[in-house]
C-alpha cells in the first residue's frame, strides 16, 4: 500500500457491526466513523465497550465465525490492508501474541521476509536493526533468545519489532500497556510515539485511560456497549465531554493531583 | 493505645535462580499501627510481592523478626498459626485464579466461617447476605457462580471473603490492577469505606503510585529488596527523594486538561 496522502479517508465505516458467532446479541455497532491517513486516533471504553472488537474489526482480524454487518471501505488505498504488510498490531499481552518455541530473531524477521521478500541473512540483518530502534540491548544476542527468556516490557517492545517489520502505515496497538508496571509502561507510550511520529504513521491505540488516550492521539473515539459514543478533538474530550461514558472515564482517572480518599492525617 | 498492629525488622529472604542470587528482601523494617494504610510501591521485581508473601506466611523469611498483634508472627506454627491467620487475610491481583472456578459465591464465604468456626451454619446465609452489602454486591448474589462475575464483582467478594473473618490488617497485592480505570475507582472507595467503618489496617502493595497514593497514610517505596525511602504519602509524592520513588512519580500518566502540543 502506497502511503496515502495525509488528511483522505484512510478507512470508512458505515452502519458497521459485529455479532460474535453463536451470540444472542451484536457485540458492536452499528457504527459510522472516519479514520483519516495519518492520523493518531484513541479508542477509549471500559471492558465490554466493544473498543477491541472495533480495532480487530479494522484489521481484519476478527475470530472465524464473526458475522460482520454494514461496510468497512479503504478509500485511500481501495482495497483491504494486508495484515502484517500495511497494518501492524500489537496485542496487550506479549507473553501470549508471541511464539514460546521460535527465537526472538525468527519472529521478528519473519514479516520481512514474508511480505518483503528479503532473504533469510538479510531478514535477520532487519529484525537486528528494528531491535535497536526498539531500544533493546544487545540485539545481536537477543535475536538467538526466546520470549520467556526477556521481561514483559521488553517481550512489548520485541512485539512491536515484530509489528512494524514490514514497514505497514497503520499500527493498532490494543491495551498493549494494561499488562505493564507504570514505569515500563510510560517508556513503551514514549516509544510508540516516537516510532509512529518519525514514520508517519496512522495510529490507532486502544485503551481504557483517557491519560495516555490524551497524552498519544489527537483524537478520541469513546466506546459505550458497543456503541460509539463520542468522537473528537482530544482536548474538547477532556475538557468538555458529553457523553456519560467519557465523563465517567474521566472521574475515575485517577493521578497525583486527585485528592486523596483518606484524611491526611494517620490515625 | 497507639501500640503498633505490626512491626517487621530485618526481614531478608533471598531467591537462587539459574546459578543467580536474587535478594528479593535485603533488610525490610516497618511498622504499622491499627486502622493505618501502608501502600508499598515499587517496580516489577523489587520484592514487594515477595514481602506480601513472608507476612502472610505463605513464604518463610531466611532472617528477620515479624511482631503482629503483639505477638512473634514467625514462630507460630499448626493449629495456632491456622487459628491466628483470621486476624491478617490477603487479596491477591487475579480473583479469578484465587478462587475455585466451580464455586459460588456463597460457598467462597462460607469456607471461611465454617473453617474458623465462627457463625453457627444456620447463621451462614445472613452472614454471607451482610458480607455482600457491606462491599456493595446484591445478597441475590450469593448464588451464582464466580464465573458469571465481572471482574470487579470477583474482587468484591475476594474482598468480602477477607473480611468474613474480621481481620485486623488485609494485605492487598496489586487488588486493583487487572481492573478499568472505572471499576478501579469504585474499589478504593470500598477500600477507604471499610476502612472507615471498621478501623481495619491495609498493607497496600502496587506498582501504580496514583493509586497508592489515593488510598494510602503512609508509602514505603521498594527497589532491589529494599525500602528506599519511607514516609506521609503527601510527602513521598511531593517530595520524592529516592530516584525509584521519583521514576514512579514521573511515570504516572497525568490527565492534561488542556494539551500543550
Amino acid at each position: 500500500m502506497t502511503p496515502p496522502r495525509t488528511g483522505a479517508s484512510l478507512c470508512r465505516l458505515r452502519a458497521l457491526g459485529v455479532r460474535y458467532a453463536g451470540a444472542a446479541h451484536p457485540a458492536l455497532g452499528p457504527i459510522d466513523f472516519d479514520i483519516a491517513a495519518g492520523e493518531r486516533l484513541a479508542i477509549i471504553g471500559e471492558s465490554g465497550s466493544g473498543k477491541s472488537t472495533l480495532a480487530r474489526a479494522i484489521a481484519g482480524l476478527l475470530p472465524a465465525g464473526a458475522e460482520l454487518t454494514g461496510t468497512l471501505d479503504w478509500p485511500a488505498a481501495g482495497r483491504r490492508p494486508t495484515p502484517g504488510r500495511d497494518l501492524g498490531y500489537v496485542f496487550q499481552d506479549p507473553g501470549q501474541s508471541l511464539n514460546p518455541v521460535l527465537t526472538i530473531g525468527e519472529q521478528v524477521a519473519e514479516g520481512a521476509r514474508h511480505h518483503l521478500g528479503l532473504s533469510g541473512r538479510a531478514a535477520r540483518a532487519h529484525a537486528a536493526d528494528l531491535l535497536t530502534q526498539v531500544h533493546l540491548p544487545d540485539p545481536g544476542r537477543l535475536l538467538a533468545a526466546y520470549p520467556h527468556q526477556i521481561s514483559g516490557g521488553q517481550r512489548q517492545r520485541v512485539a512491536i519489532a515484530a509489528a512494524i517489520a514490514a514497514g505497514p502505515a497503520i499500527l493498532i496497538a490494543d491495551e498493549v500497556t494494561s499488562a505493564l508496571d507504570t514505569t515500563v509502561q510510560a517508556a513503551i507510550v514514549a516509544l510508540l510515539d516516537a516510532l509512529t511520529r518519525d514514520r508517519g504513521m496512522t495510529l490507532i491505540f486502544v485503551t481504557h485511560d483517557m491519560a495516555l488516550a490524551a497524552q498519544l492521539a489527537g483524537r478520541i473515539a469513546v466506546m459505550g456497549a458497543g456503541r460509539l459514543v463520542e468522537a473528537g478533538r482530544a482536548g474538547d474530550i477532556l475538557q468538555r465531554p458529553i457523553s456519560t461514558e467519557a465523563r465517567r472515564l474521566l472521574n475515575a482517572h485517577i493521578d497525583l493531583d486527585t485528592p486523596p480518599l483518606i484524611g491526611e492525617a494517620a490515625p | 493505645m497507639n501500640a503498633a498492629l505490626l512491626e517487621v525488622a530485618g526481614l531478608t529472604k533471598t531467591f537462587h535462580s539459574g546459578g543467580r542470587r536474587v535478594a528479593a528482601l535485603d533488610d525490610v523494617s516497618l511498622t504499622l499501627a491499627p486502622g493505618e494504610t501502608l501502600g508499598l510501591v515499587g517496580a516489577s521485581g523489587c520484592g514487594k510481592s515477595t514481602l506480601a508473601r513472608v507476612l502472610v506466611r505463605l513464604v518463610a523469611p531466611d532472617g528477620g523478626s515479624i511482631r503482629f498483634r503483639g505477638a512473634n508472627w514467625l514462630s507460630l506454627e499448626g493449629a495456632p498459626l491456622r487459628r491466628a491467620r483470621r486476624h491478617l487475610q490477603m487479596v491477591f491481583q487475579d480473583p479469578l485464579a484465587a478462587f475455585n472456578p466451580r464455586a459460588t459465591v456463597a460457598g467462597v464465604l462460607t469456607d471461611p466461617l465454617r473453617i474458623h468456626a465462627l457463625a453457627p451454619r444456620a447463621g451462614w446465609p445472613d452472614e454471607v447476605a451482610q458480607l455482600l452489602t457491606r462491599v456493595g454486591l446484591p445478597p441475590d448474589h450469593a448464588g451464582r457462580s464466580i464465573l458469571d462475575l465481572s471482574g470487579g464483582q470477583r474482587q468484591r467478594v475476594a474482598i468480602a471473603r477477607a473480611l468474613a473473618l474480621k481481620p485486623d490488617l488485609i494485605v492487598l497485592d496489586e487488588a486493583v490492577s487487572a481492573l478499568d480505570v472505572a471499576v478501579r475507582a469504585r474499589i478504593l472507595e470500598l477500600l477507604v469505606d471499610l476502612q472507615r467503618a471498621s478501623g481495619l489496617a491495609y498493607i497496600f502493595i502496587s506498582h501504580d503510585l496514583a493509586a497508592v497514593r489515593a488510598v494510602s497514610h503512609r508509602i514505603a517505596v521498594m527497589e532491589g529488596g529494599r525500602i528506599v525511602e519511607n514516609g506521609p504519602a503527601a510527602q513521598v509524592v511531593r517530595a520524592p527523594e529516592s530516584a525509584a520513588a521519583r521514576a514512579l512519580v514521573a511515570a504516572v500518566p497525568h490527565l492534561a486538561r488542556e494539551r500543550t502540543g
